[in-house]
């Protein structure tokens, strides 16, 4: 179930940004399961999000071999995540306090509520995410502007420098948005999921 | 609270801003060098023009040869297209800065059907698919280059045709 609700969430948002090339929220998401669920939820939603991405495109359909890289360099999400989530910063980072129940009830505008919320944000929880989400992005896309590049040169030495120089303008443009993503959009469904008493931290299995 | 969390976790902090700051100066040595290698023709060759062939294969039979004595040696493949046919095309700004060529002529990339880059390599005497787009060509390495339009079942070019019928056909230059 979890599989298939953050597999059709990644899809719609990456046809929804087939416009922004290497911008998209899968990897966030991707991340997000893996962190709240575990590895093999994460690696789910990645492998199925591919088979479909991937060969229901309008920029073009990938072959077997560069499909099978994007869905490893996928799972460096999924396994980012599931590590975050065993570390001891990951664990305390996924605390939350609880709401105030003033900003429920209180009678204030909508941007005071909004910067309230803000004040209460956690800018060590965005960072260490925004970390982990640029190391992961930067793995990937080493690994799949050298897996485009395979067959086309003479060594592999070749195909690894080749692809990642003619690669860096993408690749830059995709570790860019993840590492916002990754800042703002991971800790907010975490923070929420956690609160509403969702995933492996809420439940406590790891303790 | 927030240093006391951070002087805590000392040794995971200080190797993620590490392994991150790498990141950012690897990736950015890579853009930088691409976008020097990518740079306009050097300062010989400004102000001259080059010779360029271009061969329009509609894909239906149909091909069209293009020769130009008089190109600016710093215009790119795309600036020629647009030159020497009506091309429709989607823009990408930075930082690909890049056109993703959709139509030449009014035929328009449609399912399968899209308009694929070729140019002779002057090494081996055949076609290859280019590696860039129209935008990242200059005329001082390649100087016969033609659009193909074709269906293709993968991205992966070594599985589609040569812009000229039963031409010779590479996959590294």
């Amino acid at each position: 179930m979890i599989v298939a609700v953050f597999t059709a969430l990644s899809l719609a948002t990456n046809y929804a940004l087939i416009g922004f090339q290497n911008v998209k929220l899968m990897d966030t998401l991707v991340f997000i399961v893996a962190f709240l669920f575990g590895v093999r939820l994460g690696i789910g939603v990645a492998v199925s999000t591919w088979l479909v991405y991937g060969l229901v495109n309008p920029n073009g359909v990938d072959g077997p071999i560069i499909l099978s890289f994007l869905i490893l360099g996928e799972c460096f999400y999924a396994l980012s995540g599931a590590i975050l989530s065993r570390t001891s910063v990951g664990q305390e980072l996924s605390l939350v306090k609880p709401l105030d129940g003033s900003l429920a009830t209180e009678k204030t505008s909508v941007f005071r509520k909004l910067a309230r919320r803000i004040r209460n944000l956690n800018p060590t929880r965005s960072l260490v995410f925004a970390l982990v989400g640029l190391q992961a992005t930067f793995g990937y896309d080493l690994l799949t502007n050298f897996a485009s590049w395979l067959f086309l040169t003479t060594s592999l030495y070749q195909a690894f420098i080749v692809g990642n120089v003619i690669g860096a303008p993408f690749s830059v443009a995709h570790e860019g948005s993840n590492t916002i993503f990754f800042a703002t959009v991971a800790p907010a469904v975490i923070v929420a999921a956690r609160r509403m008493g969702i995933g492996f931290h809420a439940r406590g299995r790891l303790k | 609270m927030r240093f006391n969390f951070i002087s805590q976790h000392k040794a995971f902090f200080s190797f993620t801003i590490l392994f991150a700051a790498i990141v950012v100066a690897v990736q950015g040595s890579a853009y930088y060098y691409y976008q020097k290698s990518n740079s306009t023709c050097p300062n010989p060759c400004q102000g001259s023009t080059v010779t360029v062939e271009t061969l329009i294969n509609y894909g239906n039979g149909t091909s069209q040869w293009i020769n130009r004595t008089d190109v600016p040696s710093n215009w790119n493949f795309y600036d020629l297209t647009n030159n020497i046919t009506k091309v429709q095309a989607t823009y990408y700004g930075p930082p690909t800065s890049e056109h993703l060529v959709t139509g030449i002529n009014g035929v328009q990339s449609k399912g399968q059907y899209f308009w694929s880059l070729w140019t002779v390599c002057q090494k081996s005497n055949a076609w290859i698919a280019t590696s860039v787009g129209a935008d990242g060509i200059h005329f001082t390495t390649y100087h016969t280059l033609a659009w193909y339009y074709q269906a293709a079942s993968s991205q992966d070019s070594s599985a589609w045709n040569p812009p000229v019928p039963g031409a010779a056909k590479v996959t590294a230059c």
